[in-house]
């Protein structure tokens, strides 16, 4: 019953329709042709000539000069395996007299293979696609004369930052590690947080022109199938031409319509992720960003961090509580403000409501105004302090704050309480863990200063109702938003707002439906 | 045409939104633009009709005080008209005044004295009808003309105003007076059974006081009790009553009790169609002071002390119950209602207000001494 | 993406049942009994309360028969095409008039109390269009809306009558029951009975009840809730205002709201219990409002229903601009309760007993042709 909005995808469609035709014209071959110089020149041709794309020519006396060329891209390859895994052991160990003999005779591609290479992970292909894909994945074509097939060898090696701390999701306790933008190093961090064979990482590949490596994580009877299939698939069927961060992903799979809430969870952080994988939710890690997905998410996910797994279940609790009125004070605070004085001073206490009045009186722009012109300026303030260079960032941001709310009360043009109220709301907006949701908040806020102005307390219930609709609609991968409150699971209950002890989580989510429901086995009767 | 659709309803929705927000917006009002009323006071006046008093807030001058230079600017203004009803010099005020004036924040509601004997059923009504106005504000009858209390300034209150209330609210925390509040006043009055009452307000020259309470009949005050006296009307009616009292014993002792607690119990009894009631008062106190060469740590004494209190105690409350049957005649107390609550049928055929001054009612009062202070005898 | 046809929750049909009931008749029904039966009104909510248990269990009754039709759909089956069809477009205009007549009530409520310079116009349509909204949405939606306002509906009512219950005065509450007010028993408890109104909406959710064994449960949980509510409400009211104040007190449950205040933080709390209220008469609204909806839709077989349910606010506010003040609308809304209260009570017997008679039930093969 629920309106479906066509996706934004015909324009990719029409893209790739196009470049089929094309290539059918051109009649480019989809094949190497076994013929040396023509293949080379085809592999040539297909990358323009490059002038990253490195060609060595060599010859091995297998069983006579044997036509050899090694090809790669400069920079994507880990050059001492170039050198000494594929060139050296090719040249010195075909030279090596006891190796020569058993070269005689027989295929060359196969003796290559079984007594030259010593390269770990080798391939054999020969789709032109294909190894274009994977020289331009940092892999390294092993190109032979008389041989359709060409020996790809795994020689990834470009730089890549480290593994580092996590910027934005910082926690006290807990571990220090992020995700980085290497794929591989993204798997190893999973990997090592959780060693069961049952973990799958299942590859694909999208984005017709930036060839996108993505990764699907889930463990295999944990995961509901269901959900599994349906990721995969929905995510696969992307027609995009390049996908430079999760991001694209994120919005590509969104098909409720306009909404502010992610249907996937970014995180840099491993061991969240592994929590996730390990409730039986599925990672998509991309090539080239440390923000790994998670989904199907639920509403409450954006007010846990997973430092409230370490730490005593009473404290997180707590915590958790801290982040939810946070999260509604940068909601409500600034439109209760106004719908409070404006509409219901008798709520306020006497001396209170004339306090805030001898406040005011001499400020010339109407409440509204005044809030407004302070929320933006605090925005404003927010923005230009993260484009800002690293270290002064935050010190533009607080002599900016400070300087500003203080002028400004003083020259009269807002009243301190307005100060304090913004101040509250934009710190409060800092307290939830999640980026994206923080950023949601904080725009909602502003309809709801103008409910507030427009029907004081009234006009914020109306807000909320509207609020609670939207978000009851919500789906994400057939997982109700608002789960476990809605639909009402009493088994989710014990990680949802509450953090409760570990011993009444014994249940993975229920509205995960997780093939493997126990997390920590029955308890054993007593005897 | 989907798309279409979903823009199409988007836009409506936005459309509306605006335009009811709109309407909406033009009926708010900044706070600072907003006249306070704090006190109300009304007087009857000549001509049948009324003297109205309005203290208003000053913001300004609370809110410059660490700037300096206000100190004369007055933290309350005083507005008063005469006016036929109380809307008309509520209008009256506010054409004299910058900002629209607000309810919403009215303390105190003061009543002359000759109003409240003339009737304050029509000054009630109002201050109930209207929504804008507390029901949590304060209701007292002024010794006098309810304008002067406006005018008084109390010394120690930054905001005069406000002082009635908060001298009312130490008083309830004191475990002297409950809270008596216009709301409970405007439900004792229309409550079978029940009669409101309000406590009594004086002006002096830069403090008020609190004398007394008023007894109403209905709407009418028909009585009034002097501060010792009212202590004696709570601690009948509601257990209430911190107080001392001083007794001389025949040896010429003299004793200082302090009530610290009462246990109250009043027991309805029928006889045919005759009702009577019986109040039980268990009360607790300590020696504040003694002037004696004997001992309390003598038991005997100590009892014949307790004799004593206990006689002088009740003898006062006897005082008062038949100052309030014979004098006033009116339930202040609220025992018609337990008639009602008990026998209704016997309620529907009683005339309670002429039944009740000849109602037999037997105080019982039994006074403990629970400590002795500091001083051990 | 596959969706649940049978999405609706136990929890959640215990929240569509108390949120739809819960309305704002809740703000002047205990002055409604209190001027019929006085200090009885206890026992009047107590009858109305096993009379709405016996009603809502007909409807149970007839939902378990009729597992995978609404109300439209097993009148249609029993009464034939037109006398099922006119059944339950009396059942939609009902329910359009009740939405209407809360958004009326409400909105005066709202303008006299705590926004006098919005027009009833306004608030009308804010409450209308807020219904509207939600009845745009399937089924699933609407039952998790109902079921995360829940809390906030019994919640806030019970957070703001609370406080003022110490202010129950005993002998206000006695005697029990007045003598002579037996007599007006009957439209005691009538008025009571129709406050429970609002239950029969059940007969659109029950198709979709995930574990429709469990419906007679949760429904008869809901109405034990409702009754609570109410009794808690109306002693309040009689205890703090006594029966001499209440009878003439316009809307008791608010005067009773501004009595208290959160000290130190707010001195008056009318304007969020208010404000809380919205969502107890907005639930209300949207729940009617569904109702005419899903009734049109089912009858005149229309898909989708994003757009057009906006309409039906045309119809609702003219009629709930159309009394000239608050007696008025009173007056109408009582003695259109009555009618309701027979619609409601009546048509779950007749169908119940046409069903019987001919022997019309949906049978389990039945649901799964419909099924695929």
């Amino acid at each position: 019953m629920s309106s479906e909005f066509k996706k934004p995808v015909p324009a990719a469609e029409i893209k790739e329709r196009h470049r089929a035709e094309q290539v059918a014209a051109n009649k480019a071959p989809t094949e190497l042709t076994g013929s040396f110089e023509t293949d080379l020149s085809l592999l040539r041709t297909l990358f323009h000539n490059s002038s990253d794309l490195v060609i060595r020519r060599f010859r091995l006396p297998i069983p006579e000069d044997l036509d050899v060329a090694v090809l790669y891209i400069d920079g994507l390859v880990d050059t001492r395996v170039v050198d000494q895994d594929i060139i050296q052991s090719l040249l010195r160990l075909s030279r090596i007299e006891s190796v020569a003999e058993r070269l005689k005779p027989g295929n060359a591609m196969d003796k290559i293979k079984a007594y030259l290479l010593s390269a770990g992970e080798i391939e054999t292909s020969s789709a032109i696609e294909k190894i274009s894909h994977t020289i331009l994945s940092g892999d390294t074509a092993l190109l032979i004369a008389g041989s359709k097939d060409c020996i790809i060898v795994n020689s990834r090696g470009f730089e890549t930052r480290g593994v580092q701390e996590p910027t934005i999701e910082a926690v006290v306790r807990g571990p220090r590690e992020g995700f980085s933008e290497n794929i591989r190093t993204n798997t190893s961090l999973i990997r090592r947080r959780i060693k069961d064979p049952d973990l799958v990482i299942e590859a694909a590949v999208i984005g017709q022109r930036s060839g996108t490596d993505i990764a699907f994580v889930y463990i295999k009877d944990i995961a509901d199938p269901q959900i599994v299939e349906e990721i995969k698939t929905k995510i696969e069927s992307i027609k995009i031409d390049a996908v430079l961060e999760s991001g694209y992903i994120e919005q590509l799979v969104h098909d409720q319509g306009v909404s502010l809430f992610p249907q996937m969870q970014a995180s840099e952080r491993p061991d969240k992720v592994a929590a996730g994988i390990l409730e039986g939710r599925v990672a998509v890690i991309v090539d080239g960003t440390p923000f790994v997905l998670l989904a199907p998410v639920v509403w409450v996910q954006f007010f846990q961090s997973p430092e409230d797994y370490y730490e005593q279940s009473q404290l997180s609790t707590f915590i958790r509580l801290v982040r939810f009125v946070a999260t509604a004070f940068s909601l409500f605070l600034p439109g209760v403000y106004i719908a409070m004085t404006s509409f219901h001073p008798e709520m306020i206490p006497t001396p209170l409501a004339l306090a805030l009045a001898a406040a005011r009186t001499g400020v010339p722009f109407s409440l509204v105004t005044e809030i407004l012109i302070m929320e933006i300026s605090v925005e404003i303030i927010r923005e230009a302090s993260v484009r800002l260079p690293g270290p002064i960032g935050p010190t533009i941001g607080i002599v900016g704050g400070l300087i500003l709310g203080e002028a400004s009360v003083r020259a009269g043009i807002v009243s301190p309480l307005t100060v304090i109220v913004v101040a509250i709301t934009t710190i409060g907006s800092f307290a939830t863990p999640n980026h994206t949701t923080a950023i949601s908040f904080r725009f909602l806020r502003f309809p709801f200063i103008f409910l507030g102005a427009s029907f004081g307390l009234i006009g914020i219930t109306t807000g909320l109702i509207l609020l609670v609709i939207h978000l009851a609609g919500l789906e994400s991968w057939g997982v109700p938003y608002m789960a476990p409150y809605a639909p009402y699971e009493p088994t989710g209950q014990g990680d949802a707002i509450l953090r409760r002890e570990f011993s009444f989580q014994r249940t993975r989510p229920p509205f995960l439906k997780p093939q493997d429901k126990h997390r920590l086995p029955r308890p054993e009767p007593r005897s | 045409m989907k798309n279409k659709l979903k823009a199409l309803k988007i836009l409506v929705f936005i459309l509306i939104v605006v335009t009811l927000s709109f309407r909406g917006w033009s009926s708010s009002r900044d706070i600072e633009k907003r006249s306070f009323v704090l006190t109300q006071g009304v007087d009857t006046a000549p001509d049948n009709t009324f003297s109205v008093t309005y203290s208003l807030a000053n913001p300004q001058a609370l809110g410059n005080e660490e700037g300096g230079g206000s100190k004369g600017k007055e933290s309350a203004i005083i507005y008063k008209t005469r006016c036929r009803n109380l809307w008309q010099g509520h209008h009256f005020i506010q054409a004299r005044t910058e900002h629209p004036l607000f309810l919403g924040h009215v303390q105190t509601l003061v009543l002359g004295e000759e109003l409240a004997r003339q009737g304050i059923g029509r000054v009630v009504d109002v201050f109930m009808r209207a929504a804008e106005t507390r029901l949590k504000t304060w209701l007292v009858v002024a010794e006098g003309e309810a304008g002067k209390i406006l005018e008084v300034a109390p010394k120690p209150e930054k905001l005069a105003p406000l002082y009635i209330g908060r001298a009312l609210e130490m008083e309830d925390y004191l475990n002297v007076i409950p809270l008596l509040r216009v709301a409970e006043f405007g439900i004792r009055l229309r409550n079978p059974g029940e009669h409101p009452v309000a406590p009594m307000v004086k002006a002096g020259d830069d403090e008020l006081a609190l004398t007394g309470l008023a007894l109403f009949k209905d709407d009418k005050m028909v009585g009034k009790l002097n501060h010792e006296e009212m202590h004696y009307f709570f601690l009948t009616v509601a257990g209430k009553g911190h107080m001392f009292k001083r007794v001389e014993t025949s040896a010429g002792d003299t004793f200082s009790y302090e009530i610290s607690n009462v246990k109250r119990r009043v027991r309805l009894h029928r006889t045919g169609d005759q009702v009577s009631f019986s109040v039980l008062l268990a009360v607790e106190g300590n020696i504040v002071e003694a002037v004696t060469e004997r001992s309390l740590r003598d038991m005997e004494f100590l009892a014949s002390v307790e004799q004593v209190i206990t006689e002088a105690l009740a003898k006062d409350c006897r005082a008062l119950l038949t100052k309030i049957q014979t004098e006033f005649q009116v339930d202040s107390f609220g025992f018609g209602a337990m008639v009602r609550g008990r026998y209704p049928k016997l309620w529907a055929q009683l005339d309670w207000d002429q039944d009740f001054p000849t109602v037999p009612i037997k105080i019982t009062l039994d006074a403990t001494i629970r400590r002795l202070g500091m001083v051990s005898e | 993406m596959k969706t649940n046809r049978k999405p609706v929750t136990p929890y959640q049909a215990i929240a569509i049942v108390v949120n739809t009931i819960i309305s704002g008749r809740l703000l002047i029904l205990p002055r409604e009994l209190c001027t019929e039966v006085g200090n009885g009104s206890w026992l009047m909510i107590v009858v109305s309360a096993l009379v709405a248990l016996v009603i809502i269990s007909l409807y149970t009754a007839v939902g378990r028969r009729f597992s995978d039709s609404s109300l439209p759909q097993y009148t249609v089956k029993t009464l034939g095409v037109f006398g099922g069809s006119m059944l339950a477009l009396l059942f939609g205009a009902s329910w359009l008039i009740m939405a209407s007549l809360s958004a009326r009530i409400f909105s005066a409520v709202i303008i006299t109390a705590i926004l006098p310079r919005v027009p009833l116009e306004v608030g009308i349509l804010v409450m209308l269009l807020l219904g509207a909204h939600l009845a745009t949405k399937n089924i699933a939606t609407i039952a998790r809306v109902h079921e995360l306002l829940l809390p906030l509906v019994v919640g806030a009512i019970f957070l703001l009558v609370v406080p003022s219950l110490s202010r129950v005065s005993l002998w206000r509450l006695l005697p029990l029951i007045e003598p002579g007010s037996l007599k007006k028993l009957g439209t005691g408890i009538l008025v009571g009975s129709s406050s429970f109104l609002g239950l029969e909406i059940v007969s659109l959710f029950m198709p979709c009840y995930g574990r429709p064994e469990l419906a007679g449960r949760s429904h008869k949980l809901g109405i034990l809730i409702v009754a609570a509510v109410a009794l808690l409400t109306v002693e309040g009211c009689i205890g703090v205002l006594g029966t001499g104040t209440l009878a003439r007190t316009q809307w008791p449950t608010l005067t009773l709201v501004r009595m208290i205040s959160f000290h130190g933080i707010f001195e008056r709390l009318e304007a969020p219990f208010l404000a809380m209220y919205v969502i107890v008469v907005f639930t209300t609204i949207g729940s009617m409002l569904f109702g005419v909806v899903a009734i049109l839709a089912q009858l005149f077989k229309i898909k989708s229903q994003a757009i057009w349910p906006y309409l039906l606010v045309i119809p609702a506010y003219y009629l709930a601009v159309g009394p000239p003040n608050v007696i008025a609308v009173e007056k109408a809304g009582q003695i259109f309760a009555y009618f309701r209260l027979g619609l409601v009570v009546f048509t779950p017997l007749i169908v119940l007993l046409v069903a019987i008679i001919r022997g019309k039930e949906d049978r389990p093969d039945e649901k799964q042709a419909e099924g695929s």
